[in-house]
């Protein structure tokens, strides 16, 4: 090797002067190693940067940065139209496509004044449910590969691609769904649908019994997750989390039964709250299990909806150019997988709308890093993480 | 109307359980022990059991248990788009609905009726497609479907644009059969497995480096006619022949060429290929490939110069490249004219609604692509003619020409166009 | 080894070899003989052990694993150990250097310095050192220098974390693990492994003994000679994954936390001397746990006699015998760990760190006391011991065992699947 292995060149780092204005944010003052956790970090469930402030194993503090993946949706919504816009509320929260849909839908038809033809509500939620199944698997078994347990996760997945399967013949896409209108859905219920649908909740029933015997109830895996990552239900509140973060922290609020939309008053299903079972009222363990326990629900659900579905359109007569007179404006507030998710919409009287606005469960939920970060472990923060199940792509838009 | 800021009723923000103190002491070691072996008892036998079980993974694409992936998808997967032209009505619903103009028609009028009369070009860039199914859905006869093929990877990035109107040719307008509800399209694939098809030949080579860029004129000259370049290179090889100076000769064939020396032609260099025409073992013209077009001519001219001993005395004129567009530019005169005439025509048929419909639908598209609201460009005119609608800019595909001569044609009525 | 040598020049040399100038040289040429075939076992054990894991973790996972090269995708450690090593060497510009390439030399000198000791079969081992136990738990500690001086000089925050985990977690876990390995001492009375091997022969025919009594019959292994054996089995089991790095105890290279621990920075080869190690350890650990628990490469009903005095062909059939056995045994050990690897999630710091000295060392320690008092008590009566013996193996090995696997098939049957082996 005739080249110097160092170049005499190189500019050494001076670290401090990098991080200044970080350093400046978070009262940094020369003692503690800080560490830069993501964005390609392999746990931080996409691109999202923490700002780890450590003394070795025990944080100090976690400072979540966003805005890797910001890719101005709600701005994009101003320029393509009330339709053309569905399919880009798909990648809102690509792990849970439907309900983005469906928020949206409901934005509009309220705008519109538009009744929508009951089948078509009950194709939306079976489709939502199924969705919400394939969500909370994606993050149940991101739970666990991050706190070590690789095998549940490829477990998960596999039930999830069977919901894909089913979701695939149901509007043709895996991920990106696209499948509501506004006004209804775009498609009907295929032939045979109902029938392939139940005989996956039958299967997925027993899986998720094996799935709670192999991670759930795991003694590691308690001594992980319990009490740790605590979220009372006061600061649960303050921050304003949503979905089964804040009935993780033993709070009893659930958009799907409290402020009834769709159909959601024909079922009957439990809302779990978390009890700290395993720890503590709020801990990570609580918002794990309030997942699990909603699959479980939501497969209840899904079987009611088949049984109940009347037979009718699925479309409501929506004129081709949607044009809301000007000054309209509407909100629709639905229970996402990720907790309620918020769409408000105002028109100005041409074939956009004058301004979309999201609000997504993820976002909040990284505020509360920070303030649960201080003297948890480096291990405990990749499980926090995992546990208020923030997708990236939410987090931004 | 709802806001984000408003709260949930209070008796749902109920408060949490009292929270349970961590057991200690004795009881909880030898639970934790339990528990541990429990644990490890359920969990052991379940990633044992997956030993004795059936995979569930496929291997793709080589070891499938079925034929073709693309033929086991369900009917409404969403691959790659597909238009079959022969039931194109060139209506652009598909274009207007796309959220990101990843389709691109270009339609030809008649210059005189403004009638649509084709297309020319239907592009849809597949590489930009988010294959949301927004523009299967308003098209009237269902021409342009989603396949089940979605295999896109190629070696070439131009390849990801679908031309499903062949460059050069012009597709004609689709004229729906009145009342007709079905429409007969091609099998639905085919047409996109022929693109993807033509993936597998080899990509279009990569320009030379040195090439002496070939301006767009050049390429489009028919060959023979030379420019200043080439006439002065004629002179150059008569006086070489003259001399018979074989060496000058060859170099000045060599400065007719691109001078890359890629090899192209067959021989080694670009030496060797004009050493060959200085000599007279060659007489083809249309060897050098970097140099295209140009270098073509060029050369030609050389040819017929020391063939016929005499150098081109006339610059030869270049021949217009461009073809003559079909459609020109509409003047104003011509617009005029048409709308003078529908509305004279309006006029006449003033008091028979039947005509005055037949009017108003000649002055449409005849898309028949339902975009103004009604079933079809018939249910249109009839809504102007007879339903007292008063709105001319519903004509989509027509654009603000359309708009322009039924809002005219309204005016002559003696009625309010709302727009 | 060095009477087979002696034997050896005598006969091929007509020399006594005590006295021979060229002794020494025939020795150092043996020597490295046998030193090379042991480094390249372990290397090509540690190799297939990559594949193996490979593919049982995707079994359990429902999936297929690695099976393109070669049949059933065996020569895939090899294709990985040949793109490993044509990878570029990358040592990082703020490294220490000297120190980044030393570590890994550190790492495979601990590790194939235990091959000097582990015995394979009833004549095959590199030594019978007297002190084998001492020197396997002493020169495996020279693996926890390789990894901290590879996190320290790799100039990295992370690899710094994993190598300060690695040191506390291996520092923790000798003490148990240590104290584990006294239990079967104390049963057997030596430190050799091979004597160890030897003394779970149960009772020989010369002592009266049947066919049913000698040899590696489970009621002989010292896993099965009392309660407090069993349950360092156990305890040793564990310190040892967690002295391995192993899951649940990878928090040295928890990907999911740490990125890859201490070997972060590393590329190509010195990569590859890692995971080498990683995967030898499995081998090394589980050999250990064999000889000192699982009646090493005793086979059931021969007795040690037979093994000592047989000659020619059957001398040769009998070692391989023995050899299958210590191979099965431990390859169904190295099983375990892996099965354990792909089940479990990773344990905390803080829990592994009480899960050491809140359960593993006190548990450790009353089972010392309760062997030692158990050894003075039926030390001498065999018969006793052998009685004793059928029990425990029958109510501590075989009852759960067929348990277990009831349990395991109740679970294809209760999600309504059911046993398929194909789709390899």
């Amino acid at each position: 090797m005739t080249q110097p292995r160092r170049a005499p060149e190189t500019p050494t780092m001076d670290t401090a002067a990098a991080h200044k204005d970080v350093f400046k944010t978070i009262g940094y003052y020369g003692a503690d190693m800080l560490l830069n956790m993501g964005p390609q970090h392999p746990s931080t469930h996409g691109v999202i940067n923490f700002i780890v402030q450590t003394d070795g194993e025990v944080m100090k503090r976690a400072i979540p940065e966003v805005g890797y993946l910001h890719r101005s949706i709600e701005k994009i919504a101003e320029k393509v139209g009330y339709n053309g816009f569905m399919p880009y509320t798909d990648r809102v929260d690509y792990i849970a496509a439907m309900f983005a849909n469906q928020g949206y839908a409901m934005a509009v038809e309220k705008l519109l004044s538009i009744e929508v033809p009951v089948r078509s509500e009950y194709c939306r939620v079976i489709a939502c449910e199924l969705n919400r199944i394939a969500s909370h698997l994606i993050s149940a078994g991101t739970m666990s590969m991050d706190v070590g347990a690789i095998t549940p996760f490829p477990y998960a997945l596999r039930e999830r691609e069977y919901i894909n399967d089913l979701i695939e013949e149901l509007c043709g896409a895996r991920l990106t769904y696209n499948y509501m209108r506004i006004g209804g859905v775009a498609f009907d219920l295929p032939v045979g649908f109902t029938d392939k649908v139940l005989q996956f909740c039958d299967h997925f029933d027993k899986v998720l019994v094996e799935f709670d015997r192999l991670i759930t109830e795991n003694e590691i895996f308690i001594q992980r997750l319990g009490g740790m990552g605590v979220i009372t239900a006061e600061q649960a509140k303050s921050y304003g989390l949503v979905g089964p973060n804040l009935r993780g922290s033993g709070i009893d609020f659930d958009v799907r039964r409290d402020l009834p939309y769709s159909v959601y008053k024909d079922f009957e299903y439990i809302i779990p709250v978390g009890r700290g079972a395993k720890g503590t009222v709020g801990d990570s363990w609580d918002r794990f299990f309030v997942r699990v326990v909603e699959m479980r629900e939501s497969s209840r659900i899904v079987r009611q909806a088949i049984q109940k579905i009347p037979d009718g359109p699925v479309m409501a007569k929506v004129p081709r150019k949607i044009k809301p007179a000007a000054g309209l404006e509407a909100a629709s507030r639905i229970e996402a997988a990720r907790g309620e998710m918020l769409y408000y919409v105002v028109a100005d009287g041409t074939e956009a709308p004058y301004r979309v606005k999201v609000r997504t469960g993820s976002f909040t939920a990284m505020g509360i890093i920070d303030d649960l970060s201080r003297g948890m472990m480096i291990a405990d923060l990749v499980a926090l993480i995992a546990s208020l199940d923030v997708v990236a792509p939410e987090i931004d838009r | 109307m709802q806001t984000a800021t408003a709260h949930a009723p209070a008796h749902e923000l109920t408060a949490p359980e009292p929270h349970t103190p961590q057991k200690n002491g004795l009881r909880d070691y030898v639970d934790n022990i339990r528990g541990t072996t429990k644990s490890f008892w359920h969990g052991m036998s379940v990633t044992l059991s997956y030993m004795f079980r059936k995979p569930i993974t496929a291997q793709y694409p080589d070891r499938m248990p079925v034929g073709r992936l693309a033929d086991t998808l369900p009917a409404r997967y969403r691959g790659f788009l597909e238009v079959d032209r022969d039931i194109c009505t060139v209506c652009k619903a598909c274009e207007r609905a796309c959220p990101i103009d990843c389709i691109s028609i270009g339609e030809i009028k008649d210059p005189k009726t403004r009638k649509l009369v084709g297309m020319d070009r239907f592009d849809i860039d597949i590489g930009k497609c988010m294959f949301c199914g927004l523009c299967v859905e308003p098209c009237p006869t269902g021409a342009i479907q989603h396949t089940r093929e979605f295999e896109s990877a190629s070696a070439s990035f131009t390849n990801l644009t679908f031309r499903f109107v062949p460059e050069g040719t012009v597709s004609p307008v689709y004229k729906v059969p009145k009342g007709s509800t079905a429409f007969m399209r091609a099998e639905l694939g085919s047409i996109t497995r022929a693109i993807v098809k033509n993936w597998d030949a080899p990509p279009p080579p990569f320009p030379a480096k040195d090439t002496k860029k070939p301006t767009h004129a050049a390429t489009t000259k028919p060959s023979g006619a030379a420019g200043a370049l080439g006439r002065e290179l004629a002179v150059r090889a008569l006086e070489a022949k003259a001399k018979s100076d074989i060496p000058k000769l060859q170099k000045t064939f060599e400065d007719a060429m691109a001078g890359t020396d890629c090899g192209d032609c067959g021989y080694a260099d670009c030496f060797g290929y004009s050493d060959a025409l200085a000599k007279g073992l060659d007489f083809d013209p249309g060897k050098c490939a970097p140099g295209g077009a140009e270098s073509k001519g060029n050369l030609e001219v050389m040819l017929v110069a020391l063939k016929t001993g005499k150098a081109p005395e006339a610059p030869v004129e270049a021949v217009e490249a461009a073809p003559t567009p079909v459609e020109a530019a509409p003047t104003a005169d011509g617009a005029d004219a048409l709308q003078k005439e529908l509305v004279a025509k309006t006029v006449a048929a003033k008091d028979n609604p039947d005509a005055l419909k037949a009017v108003f639908e000649e002055a449409m598209a005849g898309t028949d692509c339902g975009d103004c609201g009604y079933a079809d460009c018939d249910g249109y005119s009839t809504g102007i003619a007879k339903s007292g609608d008063n709105d001319p800019s519903k004509c989509a595909p027509g654009g603000s020409e359309t708009t322009a001569n039924l809002r005219a044609m309204l005016v002559s009525l003696g009625r309010k166009p709302t727009t | 080894m060095q009477h087979a040598l002696d034997t050896f020049i005598s006969n091929q040399f007509h020399v006594d070899a005590a006295t021979w100038a060229w002794t020494q040289v025939i020795y150092a040429i043996a020597i490295g003989l046998a030193a090379f075939a042991l480094v390249n076992f372990g290397a090509i054990l540690a190799g297939i052990f990559s594949w193996a894991e490979r593919r049982i973790a995707a079994r359990m996972q429902s999936r297929i694993g690695p099976n393109r090269v070669g049949p059933g995708g065996f020569l895939q450690w090899f294709a990985d150990a040949v793109k490993l090593m044509l990878k570029e060497d990358l040592i990082p510009t703020q490294s220490d250097s000297i120190l980044y390439r030393m570590a890994p030399y550190f790492v495979m000198v601990g590790f194939s310095c235990t091959f000097v000791v582990l015995p394979f079969s009833h004549a095959i081992a590199a030594t019978t050192m007297d002190l084998g136990l001492f020197y396997i738990i002493a020169i495996t500690a020279l693996i926890v220098v390789g990894v901290l001086l590879s996190g320290w000089a790799s100039n990295s925050k992370w690899s710094l974390f994993g190598a300060m985990r690695a040191a506390a977690q291996i520092v923790s876990y000798e003490i148990p693990g240590g104290m584990a390995l006294m239990v079967p001492l104390l049963i057997s009375g030596t430190l050799s492994m091979q004597e160890m091997i030897r003394m779970q022969g149960g009772i020989q025919p010369e002592a009266g003994g049947n066919f049913l009594t000698a040899g590696g019959w489970p009621w002989n292994w010292n896993i099965f000679h009392d309660p407090a054996a069993f349950v360092c089995f156990f305890i040793y089991f564990t310190a040892a994954l967690a002295e391995g790095n192993r899951a649940p105890f990878d928090l040295a290279e928890a990907e999911s936390e740490i990125v890859a621990g201490y070997n972060t920075e590393y590329s190509g080869f010195r990569f590859s001397v890692f995971f080498l190690v990683e995967w030898g350890n499995v081998w090394v650990m589980s050999a250990i746990a064999c000889t000192a628990f699982l009646g090493g490469w005793q086979v059931p009903g021969i007795s040690l006699a037979a093994l000592d005095n047989a000659t020619g062909l059957s001398s040769i059939g009998l070692e391989l015998l023995s050899l299958s056995f210590f191979v099965v045994k431990t390859l169904s050990l190295c099983f375990v760990v892996i099965w354990l690897r792909w089940t479990l999630p990773r344990i905390r710091v803080d829990s592994m760190m009480s899960l050491c000295w809140k359960y593993l060392v006190p548990a450790a320690f009353a089972s010392i006391i309760f062997e030692t008092v158990w050894v003075l008590a039926f030390a001498r009566s065999p018969s006793f011991q052998l009685f004793f013996g059928v029990i425990m193996s029958i109510a501590a090995g075989a009852v759960p065992l067929w348990l277990f696997a009831k349990r395991t098939f109740d679970n294809i049957r209760d999600t309504g699947d059911r046993v398929d082996l194909t789709n390899w």
